[in-house]
Protein backbone atom coordinates (compact mmCIF):
# COMPACT_ATOMS: atom_id res chain seq x y z
CA UNK A 1 0.00 0.00 0.00
CA UNK A 2 2.69 2.48 0.97
CA UNK A 3 4.48 2.12 -2.38
CA UNK A 4 1.97 4.53 -3.87
CA UNK A 5 2.40 7.09 -1.10
CA UNK A 6 4.46 10.20 -1.67
CA UNK A 7 7.39 10.79 0.72
CA UNK A 8 5.33 13.43 2.51
CA UNK A 9 2.38 11.07 2.91
CA UNK A 10 4.62 8.32 4.27
CA UNK A 11 6.17 10.82 6.66
CA UNK A 12 2.69 11.86 7.81
CA UNK A 13 1.80 8.26 8.69
CA UNK A 14 5.05 7.92 10.68
CA UNK A 15 4.41 11.17 12.53
CA UNK A 16 0.81 10.07 13.19
CA UNK A 17 2.19 6.96 14.88
CA UNK A 18 4.54 9.07 17.10
CA UNK A 19 1.70 11.39 17.94
CA UNK A 20 -0.51 8.46 18.98
CA UNK A 21 2.31 7.06 21.11
CA UNK A 22 2.99 10.39 22.80
CA UNK A 23 -0.72 10.84 23.49
CA UNK A 24 -0.60 7.46 25.21
CA UNK A 25 -3.36 5.89 23.10
CA UNK A 26 -3.36 2.35 21.75
CA UNK A 27 -4.59 3.25 18.33
CA UNK A 28 -3.56 5.63 15.59
CA UNK A 29 -6.71 7.53 14.75
CA UNK A 30 -7.63 10.11 12.13
CA UNK A 31 -6.97 12.87 14.64
CA UNK A 32 -3.31 11.79 14.86
CA UNK A 33 -3.07 11.77 11.07
CA UNK A 34 -4.54 15.28 10.98
CA UNK A 35 -2.01 16.53 13.53
CA UNK A 36 0.75 14.87 11.52
CA UNK A 37 -0.40 16.64 8.34
CA UNK A 38 -0.38 19.94 10.23
CA UNK A 39 3.28 19.29 11.13
CA UNK A 40 4.26 19.18 7.46
CA UNK A 41 6.63 21.90 6.34
CA UNK A 42 5.09 22.13 2.88
CA UNK A 43 2.64 20.43 0.56
CA UNK A 44 -1.07 20.89 -0.14
CA UNK A 45 -2.32 19.58 3.22
CA UNK A 46 0.16 21.47 5.42
CA UNK A 47 -0.37 24.68 3.45
CA UNK A 48 -4.17 24.40 3.56
CA UNK A 49 -4.14 23.72 7.30
CA UNK A 50 -1.79 26.63 7.93
CA UNK A 51 -3.97 28.91 5.80
CA UNK A 52 -6.93 27.90 7.98
CA UNK A 53 -4.95 28.81 11.12
CA UNK A 54 -4.71 25.21 12.34
CA UNK A 55 -1.30 24.68 13.94
CA UNK A 56 -0.14 21.28 15.20
CA UNK A 57 0.43 22.38 18.79
CA UNK A 58 -3.15 23.60 19.23
CA UNK A 59 -4.59 20.53 17.52
CA UNK A 60 -2.44 18.27 19.68
CA UNK A 61 -3.60 19.98 22.86
CA UNK A 62 -7.23 19.77 21.81
CA UNK A 63 -6.84 16.07 21.01
CA UNK A 64 -5.19 15.37 24.37
CA UNK A 65 -7.99 17.16 26.17
CA UNK A 66 -10.67 14.97 24.67
CA UNK A 67 -8.88 11.64 25.10
CA UNK A 68 -11.52 9.03 25.94
CA UNK A 69 -11.01 6.15 28.33
CA UNK A 70 -9.78 2.97 26.64
CA UNK A 71 -11.21 0.14 28.65
CA UNK A 72 -9.88 -3.35 28.11
CA UNK A 73 -11.85 -5.86 26.08
CA UNK A 74 -13.61 -8.07 28.64
CA UNK A 75 -14.81 -10.49 25.98
CA UNK A 76 -11.33 -11.09 24.61
CA UNK A 77 -9.99 -11.74 28.10
CA UNK A 78 -12.89 -14.04 28.97
CA UNK A 79 -11.72 -16.24 26.10
CA UNK A 80 -8.70 -17.14 28.23
CA UNK A 81 -10.59 -17.32 31.50
CA UNK A 82 -9.92 -13.87 32.92
CA UNK A 83 -12.80 -12.20 34.71
CA UNK A 84 -11.99 -8.57 33.93
CA UNK A 85 -14.78 -7.26 36.14
CA UNK A 86 -13.21 -8.91 39.15
CA UNK A 87 -9.74 -7.60 38.30
CA UNK A 88 -11.12 -4.13 37.67
CA UNK A 89 -13.07 -4.03 40.93
CA UNK A 90 -9.95 -4.94 42.88
CA UNK A 91 -7.84 -2.36 41.04
CA UNK A 92 -10.42 0.39 41.53
CA UNK A 93 -10.83 -0.47 45.22
CA UNK A 94 -7.09 0.00 45.68
CA UNK A 95 -6.34 2.79 43.23
CA UNK A 96 -9.58 4.63 42.55
CA UNK A 97 -12.14 4.72 39.75
CA UNK A 98 -10.86 4.24 36.22
CA UNK A 99 -7.57 2.77 37.46
CA UNK A 100 -7.48 0.25 34.63
CA UNK A 101 -9.08 2.40 31.96
CA UNK A 102 -6.06 4.14 30.50
CA UNK A 103 -2.88 2.81 28.95
CA UNK A 104 0.09 3.76 31.07
CA UNK A 105 2.11 6.59 29.64
CA UNK A 106 5.68 5.98 30.64
CA UNK A 107 8.65 7.91 29.29
CA UNK A 108 10.57 4.80 28.29
CA UNK A 109 7.68 2.65 27.14
CA UNK A 110 7.41 0.88 23.82
CA UNK A 111 3.81 0.99 22.72
CA UNK A 112 2.11 -1.40 20.38
CA UNK A 113 -0.19 0.72 18.27
CA UNK A 114 -2.59 -0.32 15.57
CA UNK A 115 -4.67 1.85 13.29
CA UNK A 116 -8.37 2.49 13.80
CA UNK A 117 -10.79 1.23 11.15
CA UNK A 118 -11.63 4.88 10.35
CA UNK A 119 -7.99 5.69 9.73
CA UNK A 120 -7.56 2.66 7.47
CA UNK A 121 -10.65 3.78 5.58
CA UNK A 122 -9.12 7.23 5.13
CA UNK A 123 -6.00 5.69 3.57
CA UNK A 124 -8.20 3.66 1.21
CA UNK A 125 -10.20 6.74 0.23
CA UNK A 126 -6.97 8.64 -0.27
CA UNK A 127 -5.64 5.93 -2.58
CA UNK A 128 -8.81 6.01 -4.62
CA UNK A 129 -8.48 9.79 -4.98
CA UNK A 130 -4.84 9.37 -5.94
CA UNK A 131 -5.76 6.94 -8.74
CA UNK A 132 -7.45 9.86 -10.48
CA UNK A 133 -4.42 12.14 -10.22
CA UNK A 134 -1.89 12.30 -13.03
CA UNK A 135 0.94 10.47 -11.30
CA UNK A 136 -1.31 8.14 -9.29
CA UNK A 137 0.70 8.92 -6.15
CA UNK A 138 -1.06 9.48 -2.86
CA UNK A 139 0.03 12.85 -1.50
CA UNK A 140 -0.60 14.53 1.85
CA UNK A 141 -3.42 16.44 0.16
CA UNK A 142 -5.21 13.18 -0.68
CA UNK A 143 -4.94 12.13 2.96
CA UNK A 144 -6.55 15.34 4.17
CA UNK A 145 -9.33 15.00 1.60
CA UNK A 146 -9.77 11.37 2.62
CA UNK A 147 -10.18 12.42 6.26
CA UNK A 148 -12.88 14.89 5.35
CA UNK A 149 -14.65 12.57 2.90
CA UNK A 150 -14.77 9.68 5.39
CA UNK A 151 -17.32 11.84 7.18
CA UNK A 152 -17.24 10.65 10.78
CA UNK A 153 -13.97 10.40 12.66
CA UNK A 154 -11.80 11.85 15.41
CA UNK A 155 -10.12 14.30 13.05
CA UNK A 156 -13.43 15.84 12.00
CA UNK A 157 -14.42 16.19 15.65
CA UNK A 158 -11.05 17.80 16.30
CA UNK A 159 -11.60 20.23 13.41
CA UNK A 160 -14.99 21.06 14.90
CA UNK A 161 -13.43 21.81 18.33
CA UNK A 162 -10.91 24.03 16.57
CA UNK A 163 -13.72 25.94 14.85
CA UNK A 164 -12.62 24.94 11.35
CA UNK A 165 -14.81 24.50 8.26
CA UNK A 166 -14.11 21.06 6.73
CA UNK A 167 -15.81 21.86 3.41
CA UNK A 168 -13.74 25.02 2.93
CA UNK A 169 -10.60 23.15 3.97
CA UNK A 170 -11.35 20.41 1.45
CA UNK A 171 -11.90 22.90 -1.35
CA UNK A 172 -8.65 24.72 -0.55
CA UNK A 173 -6.71 21.45 -0.41
CA UNK A 174 -8.10 20.32 -3.75
CA UNK A 175 -7.19 23.69 -5.28
CA UNK A 176 -3.62 23.37 -4.03
CA UNK A 177 -3.38 19.75 -5.23
CA UNK A 178 -4.47 20.71 -8.72
CA UNK A 179 -2.10 23.68 -8.76
CA UNK A 180 0.81 21.46 -7.76
CA UNK A 181 0.13 18.85 -10.43
CA UNK B 1 -19.67 -19.96 17.32
CA UNK B 2 -18.80 -18.85 20.84
CA UNK B 3 -15.57 -16.97 21.45
CA UNK B 4 -14.08 -19.82 23.47
CA UNK B 5 -14.65 -22.19 20.56
CA UNK B 6 -13.27 -19.63 18.12
CA UNK B 7 -10.12 -19.27 20.22
CA UNK B 8 -9.32 -22.95 19.99
CA UNK B 9 -10.34 -23.24 16.36
CA UNK B 10 -8.18 -22.80 13.26
CA UNK B 11 -8.81 -19.04 13.03
CA UNK B 12 -6.14 -17.29 15.10
CA UNK B 13 -8.03 -13.99 15.38
CA UNK B 14 -9.74 -14.55 18.75
CA UNK B 15 -6.64 -16.05 20.36
CA UNK B 16 -4.40 -13.26 19.10
CA UNK B 17 -6.79 -10.60 20.28
CA UNK B 18 -6.94 -12.32 23.69
CA UNK B 19 -3.14 -12.38 23.87
CA UNK B 20 -2.94 -8.73 22.99
CA UNK B 21 -5.53 -7.75 25.58
CA UNK B 22 -3.78 -9.83 28.21
CA UNK B 23 -0.53 -8.10 27.44
CA UNK B 24 -2.19 -4.68 27.80
CA UNK B 25 -3.81 -5.76 31.08
CA UNK B 26 -0.41 -6.89 32.36
CA UNK B 27 1.13 -3.53 31.39
CA UNK B 28 -1.55 -1.55 33.19
CA UNK B 29 -1.35 -3.69 36.33
CA UNK B 30 2.42 -3.45 36.32
CA UNK B 31 2.28 0.34 36.02
CA UNK B 32 -0.25 0.61 38.85
CA UNK B 33 1.84 -1.55 41.17
CA UNK B 34 5.15 0.09 40.29
CA UNK B 35 3.60 3.46 41.21
CA UNK B 36 2.16 1.86 44.34
CA UNK B 37 5.57 0.45 45.32
CA UNK B 38 7.29 3.80 44.76
CA UNK B 39 4.65 5.55 46.89
CA UNK B 40 5.53 3.12 49.66
CA UNK B 41 9.22 3.95 49.32
CA UNK B 42 10.38 0.82 47.47
CA UNK B 43 13.64 1.17 45.58
CA UNK B 44 13.93 0.44 41.86
CA UNK B 45 16.08 -2.54 42.84
CA UNK B 46 13.31 -4.02 44.97
CA UNK B 47 10.72 -3.44 42.28
CA UNK B 48 13.01 -5.03 39.66
CA UNK B 49 13.43 -8.07 41.90
CA UNK B 50 9.70 -8.77 41.90
CA UNK B 51 9.33 -8.05 38.21
CA UNK B 52 12.19 -10.35 37.39
CA UNK B 53 14.10 -7.78 35.34
CA UNK B 54 17.16 -5.61 35.84
CA UNK B 55 17.07 -2.41 37.84
CA UNK B 56 18.13 -0.57 34.68
CA UNK B 57 15.14 -1.95 32.73
CA UNK B 58 12.60 -0.82 35.33
CA UNK B 59 14.25 2.55 35.72
CA UNK B 60 14.28 3.13 31.97
CA UNK B 61 10.67 2.08 31.56
CA UNK B 62 9.23 4.09 34.42
CA UNK B 63 11.69 6.87 35.15
CA UNK B 64 12.77 7.40 31.55
CA UNK B 65 16.44 7.28 32.45
CA UNK B 66 19.03 4.54 31.84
Amino acid sequence: MFERFSTQARQAVAVARSEAVSQGTRQIGCEHLLIALAHGRSGPAADALRAAGLDPATLSELAAGRRPAEPLDAEALAVIGIDLDRVRRAAEAAFGPGALDHPHQGPGMRRRVTMTADCKKVLELGLRQAQRSHDRTLSSGHLLIGIIDQGDNGALRLLESAGADPAALRADTERRLTAAA
Amino acid sequence: MGLAEAASGPDPAAGLQAARELRELAERLEALQVANARTRGWSWQEIAFFLGVSKQAVHKKYAGRT
